[in-house]
């Protein structure tokens, strides 16, 4: 069941209603009702994958309460290796076994889900969190439903306590929650399917287009992928608030930033962070115990541990998203950006301070956006290409002379309301981005009859403009 | 809480009022002609919109004609469903062109439309109420309503030409075009495989003839299409039931076509004196 479903129409209304004027008085039937509709809304998708989301999260919830009823700091180190052997193991048989076995089919959100295990069962380890007794609190806390399919990856430590506490039903909370879910549509419905259709023709024709449409549908599909992902996750985020659960942020207008560490910093923060909370630091931790001396090979061992740990971490970032060398790749490139960056950055400000620059200038902060964000879309296109060969015809198709060829795409007559529902978007996400959500002050201090007609105009501008194709999936759901 | 609802109930109140005003609008430009159908015939015409241009020009030879552009199989084969329910045919025409079993007309089709020949037990409980209740009584929910609105308010001002009138490099052009629309690849759909096999059980389970008919093409769309075989015909044929091959009827008669792959109402009055005279 997928958020903008007709399924999905009937079936939160019905859980939302349940679940604050007939469960609402109790805690304890609240969270069993949550849990069943986590349940039945996984089963809607597949039924016969609901065991394999079960065992999970239950194998997690036992891992936990063995550590924490343990005195034994072997046997919690021993219990927190099965744990994680045991998931990741099932993660990477799941996902990878199509490296050898064409065709098998990955159980949708299995990497959010057992990410979340992951989470929970280090942190209960590194006595972050307290293991969950409760098992229904800790089984709904590793399989709530609006997180369950592509995010964000919670961390247990900021959900358990919200499912272990009585809510409260908060309006602004809930209203919140209703114009990130409208903002969420309008981002996945109108921009991100409806850049999806020319995006996909391009990517699909890359041989016969020339460089100004390449550059065209790479630029479309970084719009897609955004608008996609981060549509899902406002929706995600929106529906738990109506339930009166706080989730993480996962997006914060990635490509409004300055850099490539900034743009991180925004984009997929649940899972960034994740890497870096639960690999990168750890991992650069362990080698700068073995490395006492300040230099390695000549090198900066502070360098080196970095190079070391953004490679490793990359490279399991790419390996998250499936088993394709696209995606290495791309984590790849990525890491070589960020060390890139990380080398760079003492000689710009020394470079900045000589020709008296300041690092806010406008024109220096305008180029360095434009640069970041071509990197970015370069990126996308090694993401979004079949195969490596498709990804480097792709890039070199665009460096050619047909880059200043007249852009020519099938629909190409009909993109412009696209062009000007991109702009609008990106307008609104502009003036909201200080904002957790870009929605979540705009018009707030109109007047009522004003800002509900803006909501109705999105909602309008949705049902007539929108892309409504039962064949544009979330991206995020193939991973 | 209170407030909360009561701001749902008011905001509810007005997507109410738009989706009443979109009901109407729907049900009229929407399933308008969708849904007008005869009973009182004993042969029926099933077809997408090759069958389609024949209008009621068969209803003399006791013929009704329920084809609509865009009919896929499995709209057909709900239709079937409906006419064995509702009335006794004893004879089903069929279209069986090639481009009948491509995933073209997979992805194109009437299957939101045509839902509304189907009882519960074709579709399921809760698919049956969603189909046939929430997307036809709440439009919000049926975004194809939003597309004929924006066809009506919009619409082309360009004036039928007729295909014998066009340049010879123009037909050429267009029926190449068409017909690499119709055929995308050269793989057959399953699913539409699996309905017309229905059909065929359905007919033979109610002792009813089943007719395919291959309509008129133009002798440019033949060339343009040549080597493209979606083999429905044989399908029906190798049941022991009659295929009436007219693809290259009018072949040299151009001046019985709106366009490269549809008949003009002279083409279709003279198709339907001819088949269905020859059938008497």
């Amino acid at each position: 069941m997928v958020f903008n479903s007709i399924d999905f129409a009937v079936f939160f209304p019905t859980v939302f209603i349940l679940y604050w004027l007939v469960f609402g008085r109790d805690m304890k039937l609240q969270n069993v009702f949550l849990l069943i509709s986590s349940y039945a809304f996984y089963a809607f998708y597949n039924w016969r994958l609901l065991p394999l989301l079960f065992g999970v999260s239950f194998t997690a919830y036992v891992i936990g309460l063995g550590m924490e009823r343990t005195g034994s700091k072997a046997l919690r180190g021993f219990l927190l290796l099965d744990g994680i052997i045991i998931l990741a193991g099932t993660l990477a048989v799941f996902k990878y076994y199509d490296f050898f076995y064409e065709g098998f089919i990955l159980p949708l959100g299995i990497s959010f889900y057992i990410f979340l295990s992951l989470s929970y069962i280090i942190d209960v380890y590194q006595r972050k969190l307290k293991a969950c007794s409760d098992p229904v609190d800790a089984l709904l806390t590793l399989s709530f439903f609006t997180i369950l399919l592509a995010g964000p990856i919670q961390r247990p430590v900021s959900l358990l306590p919200q499912i272990q506490t009585k809510r409260v039903f908060n309006y602004d909370l809930a209203a919140g929650g209703l114009r990130q879910i409208l903002w969420g549509l309008f981002m996945k419905m109108l921009i991100a399917d409806n850049c999806a259709v020319y995006a996909n023709d391009i990517f699909a024709n890359t041989d016969t287009y020339g460089g100004s449409t390449l550059i065209i549908g790479a630029a479309l599909y970084t719009v897609q992928i955004y608008a996609d992902f981060a549509g899902y996750s406002e929706i995600a985020i929106g529906i738990s608030k109506l339930l009166g659960i706080e989730l993480m942020r996962n997006f914060a207008y990635p490509y409004f930033a300055n850099d490539i560490v900034e743009f991180w910093r925004r984009w997929h923060i649940s899972l960034t962070s994740w890497f870096r909370d639960y690999i990168f630091l750890p991992l650069s931790f362990f080698i700068s115990r073995r490395i006492p001396s300040e230099k390695f090979l000549g090198i900066n061992t502070d360098l080196v541990i970095y190079i070391a740990g953004i490679c490793f971490t990359w490279l399991l970032t790419g390996l998250w998203h499936g088993s394709n060398y696209t995606f290495i790749a791309w984590g790849l490139f990525h890491g070589s950006l960020l060390i890139i960056y990380h080398v760079l950055k003492k000689p710009r400000k020394k470079i900045l301070k000589s020709l008296h620059i300041r690092h806010d200038n406008f024109i220096l902060v305008s180029f360095e956006r434009i640069f970041t964000l071509f990197a970015i879309i370069i990126s996308w296109i090694i993401f979004r290409a079949e195969d490596l060969h498709q990804a480097v015809s792709y890039i070199s198709g665009i460096f050619s002379s047909s880059l200043f060829s007249k852009p020519e795409f099938s629909g190409m007559r009909r993109i412009n309301p696209v062009l000007i529902f991109g702009m609008i978007f990106f307008l609104i996400e502009w003036f909201g981005r200080n904002e957790t959500s870009a929605l979540e002050k705009f018009g707030l201090k109109w007047k009522r009859a004003l800002r509900w007609t803006f909501y109705l105009t999105l909602i309008l501008c949705v049902y007539f403009f929108g892309n409504f194709s039962s064949a544009v999936e979330f991206i995020y759901f193939q991973f | 809480m209170k407030k909360f609802f009561t701001n749902i109930f008011y905001f509810s109140a007005i997507l109410l009022t738009i989706n009443i005003i979109l009901y109407f609008i729907g049900k009229e430009l929407y399933f308008g002609h969708y849904a007008d159908h005869s009973l009182e015939q004993k042969a029926y015409l099933l077809s997408d919109s090759h069958g389609q241009a024949v209008k009621n020009f068969a209803e003399k030879y006791g013929v009704h004609n329920f084809s609509v552009g865009s009919d896929s199989y499995e709209d057909m084969y709900r239709k079937a469903l409906y006419l064995i329910r509702n009335s006794q045919p004893d004879t089903i025409y069929i279209s069986v062109d090639e481009h009948s079993l491509t995933s073209y007309r997979e992805r194109k089709n009437n299957l939101d439309r045509s839902v509304i020949y189907c009882a519960p037990e074709d579709l399921g409980y809760y698919e049956y109420f969603k189909q046939k209740y929430l997307k036809h009584y709440i439009p919000l929910f049926r975004p194809e309503i939003a597309e004929v609105i924006k066809i009506y308010k919009f619409p082309s001002d360009k004036k039928p030409v007729l295909w014998a009138s066009r340049s010879a490099e123009d037909r050429i052009n267009r029926a190449v075009k068409r017909s690499s629309v119709n055929f995308p690849e050269q793989e057959q759909s399953g699913k539409l495989k699996q309905s017309l096999i229905n059909i065929i059980d359905l007919c033979k389970k109610n002792d009813i003839e089943l007719i395919g008919i291959k309509f008129p093409l133009t002798k440019e769309y033949i060339e343009a299409a040549e080597g493209m075989s979606g083999s429905a015909d044989s399908i029906i044929a190798v049941n022991g039931y009659k295929v009436l091959d007219c693809t290259d009827l009018y072949i040299d008669r151009p001046e019985f076509f709106a366009d490269q792959d549809h008949l003009n109402d002279d083409g279709a009055k003279d198709l339907v004196k001819r088949i269905f005279t020859a059938e008497e």
